[in-house]
């Protein structure tokens, strides 16, 4: 009997942990509101924020104090970004802030980066082809192995499945020579041929050293980027562009984000103050006068403009009820003691992220408690025989009330 | 005696473990047989680019299987008992009700397991003989979580087909429903790593849950 009624309680408590995510799953289907962020842009014609607002049914476009604007006017005052649009129906200005426009030096200087909180810790397989950066050819060609960083540099062949020796020892000799410290800790780099030229890869090293590993004309060239160790990279994205302002962007475990810069590789710290790598996204956007940055998390958004010299101009900010505040939001928040969520947008992992019921769970917790009571009278059974149901739908509402009344008891 | 139950849980399930032994080469074979195409039609570096950079799960026809065999082997052990009432025969040999019906379930599970671990153990000479270790490794944490819905699938199928009473088979389903599919989530590869020993813990849970079906079947509760 004892064995039966362990067998009981663990279908039990596995029903109830499944049903702790899939009842807030389907009940989130069924409620689910729609939440639409505005885009913000910074014009250059009049120097102010203007807003993108997608709405169910239509997009308004507006400017902070509620001004509307058409699609026309909004296009021409944001005439870096809707270049394209703007040129082919012959409304392009020729010159802007004294600044004279072509298509290609407005092209060159439009820049866009994205860091979504899922695109940190996505999992990879730690393997990546290292392109010749300097082959003389237009296009760049993909080589015919993929590098490892781990006790030494070592190059696989794609063709043989096997270690190339002389490349690997000569480019595993470079790097001793330069002082890196093997195993590597992150290996960031933009592992395609679809760019206009290659940077390689940033490399932390044993000792959170960040160095710089590409292939120039067979040959292998490392540097250390004398970025501080102290900062612990976190997370670094690597994109080559043809503006050649930086590398790419860096982000420190203090969730700091700096840009690194060709000017030997010194950072640039963006002038944020909420951002924060596990929660938020990352917009940046430049063009020929201005960098707009801006951080949206749950609920609210800040974006930061700044001139060339990443000295702020201006700042927007704005908040709206998130979905836990809306109304479905509360009675899940009653009705619910606790969910789990095996998918988070936020991450590309799957794991149990729980989220604890507000303080009016535990009215749904005593009505759930009652409810139980009440079966057990109705089906004259003793409370002392149901101690087990008794603690668990008390601990877990819902979830546990269900639970005990799916799956019967040995007594029954 | 123990002996002797283990031969007649062979007897009830040989020809459906042969038919997933079958089911389990040819799917490996057919695998290997694509990369071997793809790696003779496109450059080899090419294939290696879209299986580490683009991430393409080449196993990813595998996904079910293990829960396939699972169920099957599962339903070939206990559907003959129950249909014919003859586990109130099996539960009255001179051992404990529950002993017996564990030992059933556990020579099921073990085969289960064995044959999944062969499975697994193909798979990886597979990818080793195309790719290098990082690749297998990431295989290996893709399809653990799979593997393991073969193992959960096989008891909570046990558990399902011994309980007597529809409704409660029903909400049984339920729950193997909500489990399983929690393992078979189409995701990024090793998307499972953080939650993985969890799912192990739960799975778990799912073994000795056939005790219970199998006390109320030797009671007659209909």
């Amino acid at each position: 009997m004892k064995t039966v009624r362990l067998a009981r309680i663990a279908l039990t408590v596995l029903l109830t942990l499944v049903l702790s995510w899939v009842l807030p799953h389907y009940f989130w289907k069924a409620f689910d509101i729609s939440i639409r962020p505005p885009r913000v842009s910074y014009s250059p014609v009049q120097n102010s924020f203007l807003l993108l607002r997608p709405e169910a049914k239509s997009v308004r476009y507006v400017d902070p104090a509620g001004k509307e604007y058409t699609r026309e006017e909004y296009e021409r005052l944001l005439p870096l970004t809707n270049y394209r649009q703007l040129a082919a129906s012959g409304q392009m200005p020729d010159s802007l802030r004294g600044a004279k426009l072509d298509l290609k030096t407005v092209q060159l200087n439009n820049l866009f980066l994205r860091v979504m909180p899922a695109d940190i810790g996505l999992p990879q397989i730690p393997l990546y082809p290292l392109v010749e950066s300097q082959s003389g050819r237009v296009r760049l060609e993909m080589p015919n192995d993929f590098f490892r960083i781990g006790r030494r540099m070592e190059f696989m062949d794609a063709a043989t499945n096997a270690v190339q020796e002389s490349k690997s020892q000569e480019f595993t000799d470079t790097l001793l020579a330069r002082g890196f410290a093997f195993p590597a800790r992150q290996i960031a780099g933009n592992p395609t041929t679809r760019k206009p030229f290659d940077e390689g890869y940033f490399v932390v090293d044993a000792n959170d050293a960040v160095f710089h590993i590409k292939m120039v004309r067979g040959k292998p060239f490392c540097v250390n980027t004398g970025i501080p160790a102290g900062l612990r990279v976190r997370h670094m994205f690597i994109m080559e562009m043809g503006l050649k302002e930086f590398y790419g962007m860096m982000i420190a475990a203090d969730n700091s984000v700096s840009l690194i810069s060709y000017d030997s590789y010194r950072l640039i710290r963006l002038p944020l103050s909420r951002y924060d790598a596990a929660t938020c996204a990352l917009f940046f956007g430049g063009d020929l006068f201005y960098r707009t940055i801006t951080v949206q998390s749950e609920g609210w958004l800040e974006t930061v403009v700044t001139d060339r010299a990443y000295a702020v101009v201006d700042t927007y900010q704005e908040s709206w009820p998130t979905r836990d505040e809306s109304t479905a939001g509360a009675w899940a928040a009653s009705l619910f003691p606790f969910t789990f969520h095996l998918e988070d947008e936020d991450s590309a992992l799957v794991d149990f992220y729980g989220q604890c019921g507000k303080w009016t769970a535990l009215w749904g917790m005593l009505l759930f408690l009652v409810l139980l009571l009440i079966s057990l009278r109705l089906r004259r059974k003793h409370v002392r025989d149901h101690l087990f149901d008794l603690v668990l739908v008390a601990g877990t509402g819902i979830f546990g009330l269900l639970a005990v009344h799916m799956i019967p008891s040995p007594e029954e | 005696m123990l002996k002797a139950i283990a031969f007649k849980e062979w007897l009830k399930m040989r020809w459906t473990f042969l038919a997933m032994v079958v089911v389990c080469i040819g799917m490996t074979v057919n695998i290997a047989l694509d990369l071997s195409h793809l790696m003779t039609m496109e450059r080899p570096i090419n294939v290696w680019s879209y299986v580490i950079l683009m991430q393409y799960p080449f196993y990813s026809s595998l996904r079910y299987i293990p829960l396939l065999v699972g169920c099957a082997i599962a339903v070939a052990q206990f559907v003959p008992e129950v249909i014919q009432s003859r586990l109130k025969l099996s539960l009255h040999l001179p051992l404990g009700e529950n002993q017996v019906l564990l030992w059933m379930v556990g020579y099921g599970g073990c085969v289960v397991a064995g044959l999944l671990l062969l499975e697994m153990l193909a798979m990886m000479v597979v990818a080793l003989a195309y790719f290098p270790k990082e690749v297998m490794q990431s295989m290996v944490l893709t399809m653990a979580p799979w593997f393991l819905a073969g193992l959960g699938g096989y008891f909570l199928t046990a558990t399902i087909v011994v309980e007597p009473r529809w409704v409660r088979r029903v909400f049984l389903i339920l729950l193997a429903y909500g489990f399983l599919d929690a393992l078979v989530l189409r995701v990024a590869i090793t998307a499972y790593t953080p939650s993985l020993l969890w799912f192990v813990l739960l799975t778990v849970l799912t073994t000795i849950g056939v005790v219970l079906s199998g006390h109320r079947f030797r009671k007659g509760v209909r």
